[in-house]
Formats: C-alpha cells, structure tokens, sequence
C-alpha cells in the first residue's frame, strides 16, 4: 500500500464514512422487525456481495495466484509482486494492480513445481459438474477428497471422541464424590436416551420409565441449547447498541456519533412512511 | 399501532423493553459482581504456568459476525500473553473474513502492551483446509506458512526461534465461532499431543463440557460469560473496563426481563388453560 493510499484510508473523513455506513447498514437490517422492506433487502444483499467479493478476492489473491499460479510458473509475468514493507501492512487495495493485470496472458514456463497441476485439474473437474457432458470428472475430485479426509480423520476421531471420552467415563475408582456423581449422571443420561431413541422394542413397561427418563435429559440439553443461543444473540444485539449510542458523550466524537444514529434513524423513519404510502397508493382499489 | 393485533402488539412491547434494557445499562454504570469458573480458570492457570518466551499459538477462527462474543476473549487472551511475555502466533483456517480479526485485534493489544511484530507476535493470515493444514504443521510448520502476512520468511522471524512444528507450542488457543475445534482436537491435539485451549460462542460451549473432563481441553472460554470471567482474571487495579465487562451489564439487565417475561407468560399459559373453551372472560 502507498502512503497516499493509507493516509485516505486511516484518514477521518474515510473513517466517518465508515461509521455512518455502518451506523445507517445496521438500522436498515434492524428494520427489518417492522416488517420486510426495501431498506433490509438493500443492506442484506450488500452484506451477502461484500462477504462474497471479499472471499474471491482473497482467495485469488493469498491462495490461488501466489500458492498455485506463481508456484507453476516462477512469478515471471510480474515484477511488481508484493513487496513486504513492516511499515504498512497490506490492505487489500495494495496489490489490486498486480491481480488485474493481463499479462497473465503469455507462455507458460515449466518449473520445479509441476505436481502442482494435480490440484489444479482436480478443481477444474469440481467445476466440471456443471457441465452436462463432462460432470462425470468432478466424481474423481470428490473421490480424492472423501478419500483423503475419511483416511486421515477416522482413525484420529474414533481415539478423541469414543476412546479417550469414555476413560473417564469408567474411572469408577478415584475422584472425589461430585466427579464420581455427575460420572453416574452423564451414564443415565447417555443410557436413557440410547433407549428413548431405540425402536427395535416396543416402549413398554422398563424400556418406557427409562425412555421418559431420556426425556428429561432431552430437555434439560435442548433447554441449555436454546439459553446459550439467546444469550449469543443477545451479546450481538448488544455489541450494536455499543456502536449505535456511545457513551463518551463528553467528547465530540462521541456527540457526532449519537447525531449519526439519531439521524439515521429520522432517515430511516422516514423512508419506511414513504414507503408504505407508496405501496398503499400501488395498491388497486 | 391503534388497529395491531394483541400478538402484534405484545411483539412490539417485548421489543421496546428489550431495547430499553440493552442501551440504558450502557449509560447506567452499576458494580457486577466477579465471578469465576473452573473452566475458565484452566486456562488462565495453564498460562500463568508457561515460562516467559514461551511460543503460544492463537487459531482465529471467527469472523465479524461473531466479534461481539469472541473478539472480548480473544483480546483479554492476547493481553495475558503479552503480559507473561509469551510469543504469539497467530493463524486461521475457518475463512478469509478472519483474517481481519487477526489484522486489526492483535496490532491494536500489542500496540497497548508495546510488543513489536516479528519479535513477539506474528500474523499468518488465512489458509484453506484444516486437516490438511493440522497435519502439515505437526510435520513441517513452515511447509504450510513460510511467509507471515507482510510476505516476510517466518524462519527468518525471532517469534518463530524454535518452532519446527506444533509440538513446539507451548499451548494452542482455538477462539472460534464454527466447528473447527473439532478438527484441532481430533487431528491436532490427538496427533501433536500440545495443551489446548478453547475460546468459543455461546450456542457451542455445552458440547464442549466433555472434553474438559477427558483432558482433551485445559479450558475453555464460552460466551460472553467465559470473556468476562478471562477478563477479571487478568483485570489490573484501575484499569479500564473491557469489552465484556462492559457487554455484561446490558446482558444481565436483558436476561433478567427475559427470565420475567417467561414467568409472566407461563402465568398467562396456566391462567388461560383453566378457562372453558369458548367460555366467557
């Protein structure tokens, strides 16, 4: 990056732009409690192109081209790679004239790393799927990849998951009397819901009482489950109340931020009354 | 609102409340009590322990979306490494969005704690696919990362002096908001043998109880609640709040009007089951 380009970045200007981007994105998605309207629709699909542009680009731009496509062919098409400067790490907008560059467009020349065309053709076949002639192909990408990971983790999660969980599990001797309690619950509870969830038997008489207890175990697990899924949601909500209303009132920074929001949504109000007159006025009679 | 239905209407009073309780507490400075789990204290004891210089690596497994809960732990961690004088590494391999975490939270700590990149800290940035990543580590750690994000060789980094591969470090902290502790545990932990640590959401934390018991974790931060016990534990007299110290307060002021409206709407439930069908109010 030039210090022209981060001077324009890290200057205030940019940065209010920023602010008032995201002060005025969050209340359209939050909007979104009133009812479905363009205002959420437009900030959804800017969140959904942004995340998707980001991923392209850094992907193209960390992994394909300097691991695979400046690997096969010795970095010789551009001399202006990246450069590492420790004064300024590297934003996004530094190398932009370096992967848009069509000098891409020469001979390919061999090196050392021509094994790299393995993983190269195998992506191509996973594109391949698309193709009505040639899908086929992609079988052998996921073939390799099924194979691969199946191999490699198997062994490894049949020892951490069943293996060393169940060591403890079996420590009937030793530990104090809380340890060896919650052992004797966790047993119960694996054992009685196993048994709610079998039906080979029909849940009668023993294999009923134990199966209604696995209920209370279920419940108690999805109960837990949706506590900590409300209190995650909650810590996000939160964390944009800390954005949209600061509470440094006493600096100017903070006052300029509190107006953002309050005009935001004025703004906002605004646009959802015109909105709806809109669509009532559309609305034949 | 005059013509909303009573559901609409009670949806809408649930709303205010809720946002009223979540942004006055910010204004409302109140004292919370600390508090602190085993759980949480496993991890903070494993740190303590580590000798000064000691190599720690942090997996950034989170992106934007989830900052509000794990980004609190992740600096909390980050200022108790640099504080016991550890080497932090850091790396990710759940998304390209990460990588912003790991570019603006740990310069903005090491600034704070006055650590210098390449000496004390380093960024990996980004790689795709970790089981393949996990198993090249435990090999070669270079094989897989030679260049930091500035495009510097890391063997050439003083923060790397030592490191060959993940049985170098020290202690593994995955700060996560997706499944990959699951692989770190599975082939990372199960193959490498390094202390793991855990920092994840709130929705994740009850699966991952049972691998304290086994060892498989030597603790683990969950929620906002586990950031927030991280950072009493490493709170300094004076010093000023942190990001989940200040989250806290909304967050029990919420929770408590939730606990209140699941009472209230349990009364309601019972009061109206006893009526007749269709009988008279």
């Amino acid at each position: 990056m030039s210090a022209a380009d981060a001077s324009f970045w890290t200057s205030p200007g940019a940065t209010w732009a920023g602010l008032a981007a995201a002060t005025l994105l969050t209340l359209c998605i939050y909007s979104m409690l009133y009812r479905d309207n363009p205002f959420f629709k437009t900030a959804e699909h800017i969140f959904v192109g942004l995340s998707a542009a980001y991923w392209f680009v850094y992907a193209w731009r960390e992994l394909i081209r300097p691991q695979l496509l400046d690997a096969l062919v010795r970095r010789w098409w551009m001399p202006g790679h990246p450069v590492a400067d420790p004064a300024h790490p590297p934003p996004y907008a530094a190398h932009a004239r370096d992967w848009i560059s069509l000098d891409l467009i020469k001979p390919l020349e061999p090196s050392e790393n021509l094994w790299l065309l393995i993983p190269l053709l195998l992506s191509l076949f996973i594109l391949l799927r698309f193709h009505p002639w040639l899908s086929w192909l992609s079988r052998w990408s996921f073939a390799f990849i099924v194979g691969y990971t199946s191999g490699a983790i198997i062994p490894n999660q049949v020892s951490a998951t069943l293996f060393k969980q169940m060591e403890p599990m079996l420590a009937f001797r030793g530990g104090t009397w809380d340890l060896q309690l919650r052992n004797l619950l966790i047993l119960v509870g694996v054992v009685s819901v196993l048994v709610y969830f079998f039906f080979s038997v029909e849940h009668v008489g023993l294999v009923k009482r134990v199966s209604k207890v696995g209920t209370f175990f279920l419940m108690i697990a999805f109960g837990a489950s949706f506590g900590n899924t409300v209190t995650a949601r909650e810590a996000l909500l939160i964390k944009r109340f800390q954005i949209l209303f600061p509470t440094a009132l006493d600096t100017p920074d903070g006052r300029l931020r509190l107006i953002l929001t309050l005009g935001g949504i004025a703004l906002l109000a605004t646009g959802l009354v015109l909105w709806r007159r809109g669509a009532r006025d559309e609305r034949p009679a | 609102m005059a013509s909303a239905p009573n559901g609409q209407r009670a949806r809408w009073i649930i709303f205010v409340l809720v946002a009223v309780c979540g942004i006055a507490p910010l204004y409302l400075k109140f004292r919370q009590p600390g508090f602190k789990s085993k759980v949480v204290t496993g991890l903070y004891d494993t740190i303590e322990r580590l000798p000064e210089g000691s190599p720690v690596l942090l997996a950034f497994d989170f992106g934007p979306d989830t900052e509000a809960e794990v980004g609190p732990m992740a600096r909390a961690l980050l200022r108790h490494c640099f504080r016991r004088n550890l080497r932090v590494v850091a790396l990710s391999y759940s998304g390209p969005l990460s990588v912003t975490m790991e570019e603006s939270i740990l310069p903005e700590i090491a600034r704070e704690s006055g650590k210098k990149e390449g000496t004390d800290y380093a960024i990996l940035g980004f790689r795709p696919n970790l089981v393949v990543g996990l198993i090249t580590m435990g090999q070669d750690f270079y094989l897989i990362h030679p260049e930091d994000h500035r495009k510097l060789r890391c063997q050439d980094l003083p923060v790397f002096q030592g490191i060959r591969n993940l049985k170098d470090f020290r202690l593994v902290v995955d700060l996560t908001a997706s499944a990959t502790v699951d692989t770190w545990i599975v082939i990372g932990h199960e193959r490498s043998g390094f202390p793991l640590g855990l920092g994840c959401t709130a929705v994740m934390a009850a699966d991952y109880y049972p691998y304290l018991q086994s060892g498989q974790l030597v603790g683990m931060m969950g929620g906002l609640s586990g950031a927030y016990q991280y950072e009493h534990l490493v709170s300094r007299e004076g010093a000023p709040e942190g990001g989940a110290m200040r989250a806290m307060r909304p967050q029990s002021v919420i929770q408590t009007l939730i606990v209140l409206l699941i009472v209230v709407g349990n009364v309601l439930y019972f009061r109206n089951r006893k009526r007749p069908v269709g009988g008279a109010s």
